[in-house]
């Protein structure tokens, strides 16, 4: 009797005080974690985690950056030990859509809300995450098959480099190049072969589509800058040789340091700006929206703006 | 002259037979393969590999391995390359050398000179070189800015009396070093260390020196690589040379080199290397889907090493 009298009046303070009252925790205090894809894939990566790391230094939160160096089942163990420190709000860079859904699942029912940042992750594992930050791939393919097919008038023939197999990013901007292309039967694509991402095999790739079809080749869609640059350097090669009789019309939908060159030289035809800078801000902006009890909308895409030949001189050089 | 050597000498003839007889049956099917022009192209590609290979058959053939030459081709490119707009090509060019040097000299510090494991401590240095590739470009591409205006350009673009300048670097080297593996006592301490290192150690072969020496050759070769595949690109990725190693040795062997050492030959490793490359090369002109040249390349080096076999003990089923 006595005990249950004590209990009581223990309790008694704590349940008049009740549940806090709503408060904005400021930045200082909110830790974020986040699963890189790993900064040594590629250049656009390296550069997006510099810009993390710089804007979460401005906004003043605490941020844990584990990279996954591109293994999947390394992510999903990264996550589990993010889940573990307890962190406000998670940021993942998925390296497989489907792969990373169990971890984000985890996650969620530790009631920790996750932001997907740049590569979208599987529709089945939509329900477990709070909000999706970054470019869309598909529609950057959409534009830049759109742009190549307006350089073309709608009629000639075409060869595409895919990027490495397996990627979301891959997979998604061949599925907005089929997209486009499918509405216009003038078009005729030779051949897709993936090139890896890499600059060399763009260029080997590229060299080997010439010796299969020679002059046939109009135009080059590439999925990343890279492979397109490297495409352009052998095309360059055979036009001096004589084996092509003038450069192909060429594509692709992110921008490089030396795609914007070579568009401004006026070899290159036309790209699509995806920033990683802007990228980077958008997933920091939206991660702390939700730690701060705001809810932003369930998609958030950057501008990806297409970039021709007119509009190259009103942008800076990228940095990578 | 013993069975056992005529029977090693047959299998390897009984190989480079089959890979030929492979490249012919394939040209026949695909006339455009050895057409001059698909022909230099194909040659300009392997020609790095080709490069590659010709440094790490000293390696081989005196009975160790080098598995760290895919990263140090991607740390050198990126070097030649990423110092090319700092210092100049002249100096990029001799810093990626002294590098593949260097690099060689310290895989054969800790093969020959603490006698480690081969197959160990070249794969602990495969990582280390990619961390170190890593670490200095921050995970950003090197790229020459004004690929126009450069001298350097021509190592990996240039043609020479209609012939590219990767191939003529490739045919030089391989002269050069195959001379040097025949025609010297250096060449045949090699060999020696490779089939028998006790019996050589007797002879008063310096191995320790012999297996360093090669080491570097392998590292210097490599680093010529590098110089000619960043020349031809114009631009360097931290990975630009991950999974190298692996075609290299797959060349290797093809090419008749054991590799427990001691037999074998450059211009054969060379040889298997550029058949490698046409077969590759077919399986794009036949239209094959790119997974499959993974399944095509796997099975060409199976056959090689069961035809080997199967020639050195006169049985189709050992």
């Amino acid at each position: 009797m006595q005990r249950r009298t004590c209990l009581t009046f223990f309790l008694l303070p704590v349940l008049a005080y009740g549940q806090p009252a709503e408060h904005i925790k400021p930045a200082s205090q909110i830790t974020i974690g986040f699963s890189n894809i790993g900064a040594g894939v590629n250049a656009y990566v390296a550069t997006y985690t510099a810009a993390f790391n710089t804007y979460a230094k401005q906004l003043g939160v605490r941020t844990v950056v584990l990279d996954s160096q591109a293994d999947a089942a390394r992510q999903a163990s990264q996550i589990q030990s993010l889940i573990v420190q307890q962190v406000d709000v998670l940021i993942v860079w998925p390296i497989n859509a489907k792969a990373v859904v169990p971890a984000v699942r985890k996650a969620h029912l530790a009631k920790i809300p996750v932001v997907i940042t740049n590569s979208q992750i599987d529709p089945s594992g939509e329900p477990y995450t709070a909000a999706f930050s970054g470019p869309d791939d598909y529609s950057q393919a959409r534009i830049a098959a759109q742009l190549l097919v307006d350089a073309l008038k709608g009629q000639g023939s075409i060869v595409i480099l895919d990027g490495l197999p397996g990627y979301t990013a891959s997979q998604r901007r061949s599925e907005g190049f089929k997209e486009v292309l499918g509405h216009y039967p003038g078009i005729q694509v030779l051949d897709a072969q993936p090139a890896n991402w890499s600059r060399e095999r763009g260029q080997s790739t590229m060299e080997n589509f010439i010796i299969l079809f020679g002059r046939r080749i109009q135009g080059v869609l590439s999925a990343s800058s890279d492979m397109g640059v490297g495409a352009l350097a052998a095309a360059k090669g055979a036009v001096s040789d004589g084996r092509l009789s003038r450069l192909p019309v060429f594509t692709d939908p992110t921008l490089t340091a030396d795609a914007y060159d070579a568009i401004k030289a006026g070899d290159y035809s036309a790209s699509v700006l995806q920033s990683p800078e802007a990228d980077a801000k958008s997933a920091l902006k939206v991660a702390l929206d939700i730690a701060q009890g705001r809810t932003p909308p369930k998609k958030v895409f950057i501008d990806t703006p297409a970039v021709t030949r007119e509009s190259i001189s009103r942008l800076p050089r990228p940095g990578f | 002259m013993t069975p056992r050597l005529w029977l090693s000498r047959s299998s390897r003839l009984a190989l480079s037979f089959a890979v030929l007889a492979l490249v012919i049956l394939l040209a026949l099917r695909i006339p455009a393969l050895l057409s001059a022009e698909n022909a230099f192209q194909v040659l300009r590609q392997a020609a790095v590999q080709g490069i590659m290979a010709a440094g790490v058959t000293f390696v081989i053939l005196a009975g160790r391995l080098d598995l760290s030459v895919g990263s140090l081709l991607s740390l050198c490119s990126v070097a030649a390359v990423g110092l090319h707009d700092v210092v100049g090509p002249g100096w990029a060019i001799a810093a990626a050398l002294m590098l593949g040097v260097v690099v060689g000299a310290v895989n054969g510090l800790l093969v020959a000179g603490f006698r480690l494991n081969s197959l160990v401590a070249t794969l602990g240095m495969l990582s280390v070189l990619q961390g170190v590739t890593l670490l200095s470009t921050g995970g950003r591409n090197a790229s020459v800015v004004n690929p126009e205006n450069t001298w350097f350009s021509w190592l990996g673009r240039g043609h020479v009396l209609g012939v590219p300048v990767p191939v003529v670097i490739l045919a030089v080297l391989t002269v050069v070093l195959s001379i040097l593996l025949t025609r010297t006592c250096f060449g045949r301490y090699v060999r020696a260390t490779g089939s028998n290192e006790t019996a050589a150690r007797y002879s008063a072969i310096p191995t320790r020196r012999v297996i360093f020496i090669t080491y570097l050759i392998s590292g210097l070769m490599t680093a010529v690589a590098a110089v000619v595949m960043g020349s031809r690109v114009m631009g360097a990725r931290n990975d630009s040379g991950t999974g190298y190693e692996l075609t290299v040795i797959s060349g290797i062997i093809l090419g008749g080199t054991h590799l427990s050492g001691g037999c074998g030959s450059v211009v054969r490793s060379v040889g298997g290397i550029l058949a490698l490359g046409f077969i590759q090369n077919a399986g794009v002109l036949l239209g094959l889907p790119y997974y499959f040249q993974w399944i095509v390349i796997w099975a060409v080096i199976v056959g090689a090493v069961w035809v080997t076999l199967a020639v050195q003990r006169r049985r189709v089923f050992a």
